[in-house]
């Protein structure tokens, strides 16, 4: 899958790839993003590419905050669309993650 | 909202089908003029009744397979998912606590909370997992 990242301010901005954050892609995706977990990194998942997301999509986006925390790092994601707003906000996701809408404002909600 | 005959899905109850469920609910959707945001629910309410199926009917033995019928009756899509797996029961229907690590039942909770009605049976070996959704038409 190989998700696109450039890095911003020290902010690792990733792109995800997949269109659907399932349980079909959800493996994938962990192995994917494995590397940028760990070392206590500042993480912007961009999900401009993810139209669908169900409930092993967003167990996925809890690991990645839980392990990004554990090692003092931190996880923003931005760029959501508004079938994956809808689920987010069934769930409450904003309450957990910070929801952002540009990559500049994700990066930016990070203390400096 | 016009007549439409029964339309069914059989499927693999195994990994890389999700796709083909999502494309059904797309297939079931058309022609009633509805809005995307309903369309969304019915994805991910069939999305998440047919990875349950997946994950855990069939955990231990051969996989086996997943069928879902489509009928409509008035302005509602009726979904009746079936498979001959181990029993299921859908009870717990609350947001869990997931600040504090607890993120069982988040599937069920989010498949009650996409379609208007859900019900349960367990009937000759099978599991029958009903699910209705009203489809509100555009203005």
């Amino acid at each position: 899958m190989d998700s696109p990242s450039r890095t911003i301010r020290g902010v690792e901005v990733i792109e995800l790839q997949v269109s659907c954050l399932d349980a079909d892609t959800a493996d994938e995706v962990r192995k994917d993003l494995a590397d940028y977990l760990q070392g206590g990194k500042k993480v912007v998942l961009d999900l401009n590419r993810v139209q669908f997301v169900d409930s092993s999509g967003l167990r996925t986006l809890f690991f990645f905050l839980r392990t990004l925390n554990a090692s003092g790092g931190d996880l923003k994601v931005c760029r959501v669309s508004s079938d994956v707003s809808h689920a987010f906000s069934v769930i409450g996701v904003p309450n957990i993650i910070d929801v952002c809408e540009t990559v500049d404002d994700a990066v930016d909600a990070f203390p400096q | 909202m016009h007549h439409r005959k029964n339309v069914t899905l059989e499927i693999p109850a195994r990994r890389g089908q999700l796709r083909r469920v999502r494309a059904f609910a797309v297939e079931c959707c058309a022609g009633h003029r509805v809005s995307s945001a309903v369309l969304a629910e019915v994805q991910l309410g069939l999305t998440e009744a047919a990875s349950n199926v997946i994950a855990h009917a069939y955990a231990g033995r051969p996989p086996g397979r997943l069928r879902i019928e489509a009928s409509w009756h008035g302005n509602e899509v009726r979904f009746a998912i079936t498979d001959t797996g181990c029993a299921f029961t859908p009870d717990r229907v609350r947001l869990p606590a997931i600040a504090a690590g607890d993120e069982d039942g988040l599937g069920v909770y989010l498949l009650h909370q996409s379609m208007d009605r859900v019900r349960y049976r367990r009937t000759n070996g099978r599991n029958r997992l009903e699910l209705v959704k009203i489809l509100r038409s555009l203005a």
